[in-house]
């Protein structure tokens, strides 16, 4: 990892020399000795809680898995302790600015984990009620109404979450250890969210992503998932590379950290190109797109579910939440001759977001587990809020971010129900289950409101966010995104249709059978947000009010909206008026179900007599739908492989 | 903000929406039984047939399956179609007659609202529990994959060429006033390709042979619907009527929405007489084809609709 | 007031309990053939039990599709009529007597119509349906007023 920083690092300085600035790259090397002390205060602040679980966990990891694994990701830890020994000892102007809330939710964190020892219970629920009691606080931060809001829905999904988690972990290992790591992992997403600065940003980034994430992760402890959150924390060691270089290079360029004072200084010059290219690569990475390994990519599959849910929902979407605020600063002093022009590098991350609604949405047809579908679906839903963002049109913002913010809802639900048939049934795979919605019926109603949600049925949200969305593209001019993104709804619902037929409908398995309905601490959080999945689809006023405010913040001209309605130029859409109607309809319906009142009687499937079928052999199950189209699919991933040398089919990691 | 005015209403409940679709769109399906009966050198059935098939259904039990995985989506299922028909309806403008409800009448809508009546043949095929209803399901989707690319190109060509050289034209009302004054769709030969296509889709959709595939008799003995009878039976009936007349309507809008005179009765007539004719094309096609199979259904709409569509997109964005 | 106008559309369903294929082969050139076209009288073949209301049944009802024939009759909704097509479901024809027959069809189930032949002539199959839609109307009416 040191050396991915020195690399990049160098190639970078170079350009600067050759641009004939020393003062650059003094100012450079400071900057990294800067952000390696941070890093080693931010090392300092999870050794202590390393070393506490030393016995516990690191070492047993080290016997364990024979020391690779975690070795390798213990070293670059073990290299800044060296550089440790050399301390830097005129610290530069430039700290880090601890908002209030991280400071309460990591106590919070300590907190959990002294009194969570005693029981599980105690300290799911402390969690939650520290990410409540925090709430409160964000009423004194400076950070505007885009990172207030976006910190208010981090506290709301953590505070779900952990209820959740009450229940999910309770047949788990050292519970305190899970919650407390994932609420420093939430304090981290919150500075993110809430910093004025880039230098406190890459911190809290480092907090967020780093270690605490790592141990998060690789909670169950077996090999698998410890490789696995591995994969991810290298990739995300990558892209915070990437993210420290850049941010080196912008402060070189402007000389300050606030954003503002960034913006007010900057100038769009060459290395501020790269770095603004840097920074877009950065986030992009973050929100994992263009997903050909998802491995290492997304985060893990073998995670607790609660944490999975939470990272896609929430954690992922600092990557466009960043990207947002990057181009606006950038925007602020574009000049139009440059090696990267601003407008090249947002239409290529627009055209990357389109590509990776495509190529996400089809290998999740093709998998065969619950949660790697969902993860597959994360990073295809990203792509929607990639291309909406990327646009930088008022239309393209606000459709961008509604989808923000709806997708964290019905994304996060869905994980909870994959989450609650885990536990219920003890099985990850598509293949083994069936016919559960009989006896998990809630939880198969808030999974149906997901799933309609996220293919953007109407009255459901995701319709309103991708109207805006198809619009604004449109409105853009760039077509081939608009067919594309249209198209990953109809892959998106096909592949939902899957998992929904061969998990919880067609005939009952006998795995399935002493299946029970999920426990109220599970169900509570999931039905809150079906409610809101509903609530944000009839009315997305709700979330486009604090939207427009974004708008005006960056400058931009708000959208036309009242509560239900969005009106664009003469394009207009009443979601109460189409709710009314739809509504009116499914009356009618009722009605004519009611006034017909016919006898019902209970027959037998009709098999044509048949009557020694098994549940197994008369079931369709995951593995057996859309041969035709998979084939399709599998045949692009071999072409893929073959242009870049590899050979082979998708393999399920 | 809503406008629940009395003319809304009555364009809902009444005409065009509501109760004229729902009875011009049995009467459409006779038709095009009694079409296909002709080629066949068959009498046919009589012309309210359909009507008669409804009132029916009506007196029939309701059976419902033991095995079935969740009653309650078993009995919704055959309603989100038919919502989503009667709304499709009620926003699409018919030219001279009915300009549509204006807001929210846009193209993006409307596929979703296309989609509708596949998601309740998914939802109540997959929760019925029955084997032949998945295979049937795995199929239709697999089709709705394919068809719903072309659709999808069509949809943005068709408003490209109604923004007239400026941007994209989304409002169903703009499209039909732009061909009013420049001249239908059908008559430009750029078009002519997206209008095959759209032939094609719609085919498709309605799963008329060549691609009476997800319900077919013969080998799915009837899909989707296998399991269902009596009153939720008919409500599928009456969502595949409202289906034909939505799809029928959406090409009249997109190709050719010319008026034949001032009166609202002379362009109803011509609506009419439209839709009769696209009909009895329709069940030409049904009567002198045979099925593909699935996978060939699916490579033939995978190739030649997007091919078409594509030609079309290209000529209207470059010449 | 409905069984007057439901009495125009009897949807027909075929059940061949170990026919020697003769009848089902008439059954089927009468709907086709267009000279005994049947959807004239509102028929029309359903591929499901469930959507079925006249019930053709041919054969002489076999050891092996006796348990079938009882489980499928089950799956049909009420009200319905059972036709017997061919002197088999009658009285087992041919094969009466036999030891692997467990007919007649009226042993198993009411039947409301016999039409008889080997095969049967397309014309008393119309006019057997035609009887048939008589009678469903009575059925109707009985199962309203039930």
């Amino acid at each position: 990892m040191i050396q991915a920083f020195v690399d990049s690092g160098n190639v970078i300085s170079s350009i600067i020399l050759a641009g004939g600035e020393l003062l650059y790259f003094l100012v450079f090397i400071r900057v990294i000795r800067i952000v390696f002390l941070d890093k080693y205060r931010g090392g300092k602040l999870e050794d202590l809680k390393i070393q506490k679980l030393k016995l516990t966990y690191v070492l047993l990891a080290f016997i364990t898995i024979g020391g690779f694994l975690p070795a390798f990701a213990v070293q670059p830890f073990v290299v800044l302790a060296g550089f440790m020994g050399s301390p830097i000892t005129d610290l530069p102007p430039m700290g880090i600015n601890w908002p209030l809330p991280v400071l309460l939710l990591t106590m919070g964190a300590a907190l959990v984990y002294f009194i969570g020892q005693k029981s599980n219970k105690t300290a799911g629920l402390l969690s939650a009620l520290v990410c409540l009691l925090t709430m409160p606080s964000l009423f004194f931060s400076s950070a505007g109404t885009y990172g207030i809001s976006f910190a208010v829905l981090i506290l709301f999904m953590g505070t779900l979450q952990f209820v959740y988690s009450v229940s999910y972990m309770e047949h788990s290992h050292k519970q305190y250890r899970f919650y407390t790591f994932f609420l420093l992992m939430i304090a981290g997403l919150l500075g993110v969210s809430l910093s004025g600065e880039l230098l406190s940003m890459f911190f809290f980034w480092e907090i967020m992503s780093g270690w605490v994430m790592y141990l998060a992760l690789s909670h169950e402890d077996d090999a698998f998932s410890v490789r696995e959150a591995t994969k991810y924390f290298t990739f995300n060691y990558l892209g915070a590379a990437f993210l420290l270089v850049a941010v080196a290079v912008m402060y070189n360029e402007t000389g300050h950290w606030s954003y503002s004072d960034m913006a007010a200084n900057f100038q769009y010059t060459q290395p501020a190109a790269i770095a603004i290219l840097l920074l877009t690569l950065a986030f992009l990475m973050k929100a994992a797109q263009l997903p050909f390994r998802i491995d290492y990519q997304m985060h893990p599959k073998p995670a607790p579910t609660p944490i999975s849910g939470y990272i896609s929902s929430t954690v992922l979407k600092s990557g466009p939440f960043m990207m947002v605020k990057i181009f606006f600063l950038a925007a602020a002093g574009v000049t139009a001759t440059t090696l990267f022009p601003l407008e090249l590098i947002m239409h290529v991350s627009g055209w990357i977001g389109a590509l990776t609604i495509i190529i996400a949405a089809s290998f999740a047809m093709l998998t065969n587990s619950m949660k790697r579908l969902l993860i597959f679906h994360t990073v295809s839903q990203l792509g929607y809020v990639v291309v909406g963002c990327s646009l930088m049109t008022s239309m393209g913002l606000a459709g961008g971010l509604l989808h923000f913010v709806n997708h964290m809802f019905f994304k996060n639900l869905l994980f909870l129900c994959a989450g609650a048939v885990f536990i219920s049934t003890g099985t990850d795979k598509m293949d083994k289950l069936g016919g559960l919605a009989r006896k998990m019926p809630v939880t198969f109603i808030c999974f149906m409101i997901g799933v309609l949600s996220i293919a953007g049925v109407p009255l459901y949200s995701g319709f309103v966010s991708k109207w805006l969305i198809y619009h604004a593209v449109m409105d853009s001019g760039f077509i081939g995104i608009a067919i594309l993104a249209l198209f990953g709804s109809v892959l998106t619902l096909a592949s939902f249709i899957k998992f929904m037929h061969s998990a919880y409908l067609g005939q009952m398995q006998d795995n399935v059978k002493d299946a029970k309905e999920a426990s109220w601490y599970m169900l509570l959080p999931m039905s809150v947000l079906a409610g809101l999945s509903i609530l944000l689809g009839i009315f997305p006023g709700i979330a486009l009010t604090p939207i427009n405010s974004m708008l005006a913040e960056f400058a931009m001209q708000p959208m036309d909206i009242t509560i239900s309605s969005v009106t664009h130029g003469a394009d207009s859409i009443d979601m109460l008026f189409i709710a009314a109607t739809l509504l009116l309809g499914m009356a009618l319906a009722v009605l004519v179900y009611v006034l017909t009142k016919t006898k019902t009687r209970k027959t037998h499937v009709f098999v044509c007599g048949v009557g020694d079928l098994t549940p197994e052999d008369s079931h369709v199950s995951s593995g057996n739908f859309y041969e035709d189209a998979k084939a399709i699919i599998k045949g692009s991933i071999r072409l893929m492989k073959k242009t870049i040398g590899l050979k082979g089919d998708y393999i399920e990691r | 903000m809503i406008t629940l005015s009395a003319s809304s209403v009555f364009a809902y409940l009444l005409f065009p929406g509501g109760l004229f679709a729902v009875l011009f769109g049995l009467l459409l399906l006779s038709m095009g039984r009694i079409a296909v009966a002709r080629f066949q050198g068959r009498v046919g059935p009589p012309i309210y047939q359909n009507i008669f098939d409804i009132i029916k259904l009506r007196v029939k039990e309701v059976l419902i399956p033991e095995d079935v995985t969740n009653k309650l989506m078993f009995c919704i299922a055959p309603v989100f179609g038919f919502v989503g028909m009667m709304t499709a309806i009620f926003i699409l403008p018919v030219s001279g007659v009915y300009g549509g409800t204006g807001a929210s009448s846009d193209l993006i809508v409307l596929i979703y609202l296309l989609a509708l009546p596949a998601v309740s043949h998914i939802l109540g095929g997959s929760a019925s529990g029955s084997t032949y209803a998945a295979i049937s399901v795995s199929r239709e989707v697999i089709l709705m994959f394919a068809y719903e690319i072309s659709f999808i190109i069509v949809l943005f060509t068709v408003a490209l060429a109604a923004g007239g050289g400026d941007g994209a034209q989304f409002s169903l009302k703009g499209i039909v006033d732009y061909q009013i004054t420049h001249g239908s769709f059908i008559s430009d030969i750029k078009m002519i390709p997206a209008f095959l296509a759209f032939v094609i889709f719609m085919l498709a959709t309605l799963e008329v042979p060549p691609f009476h595939i997800a319900e077919n008799d013969g080998d799915v003995m009837k899909g989707y619907l296998m399991e269902y009878s009596g009153m939720p039976l008919a409500l599928f009936e009456i969502t595949h009527a409202l289906k034909l007349l939505v799809l029928i309507t959406v090409l009249q809008v997109f190709f050719m929405p010319g008026i034949a005179g001032a009166s609202i009765i002379v362009n109803l007539l011509w609506f009419i007489g439209k839709s009769a004719a696209v009909v009895a094309c329709i069940a030409f096609i049904h009567a002198s084809m045979p099925s593909f199979r699935v996978d060939q259904a699916f490579k033939f709409l995978m190739i030649v609709p997007i091919l078409l569509s594509l030609m079309s997109l290209g000529m209207i964005l470059f010449f | 007031m409905f069984s007057k106008y439901a009495t125009k559309s009897p949807w027909l369903y075929r059940i061949n309990t170990g026919s020697c294929n003769g009848c089902d082969v008439e059954l089927a050139t009468t709907a086709l053939i267009p000279r005994f076209d049947v959807e004239r009288l509102g028929c029309k073949y359903t591929g499901s039990p469930k959507h079925a209301d006249i019930v053709l049944v041919t054969g002489p009802v076999t050891v092996r599709s006796e348990n079938y024939l009882i489980r499928m009759l089950n799956e049909i909704p009420d009200p319905r009529v059972i036709v017997a097509i061919g002197i088999c479901p009658i009285s087992g024809g041919i094969y009466r007597d036999s030891y692997s027959i467990r007919g007649p069809l009226d042993k198993h189930v009411e039947v409301d119509v016999n039409v008889s032949g080997c095969p049967v002539r397309p014309q008393s199959i119309l006019d057997g349906v035609a009887q048939a839609i008589g009678i469903w109307k009575d059925k109707i009416k009985q199962f309203h007023e039930a």
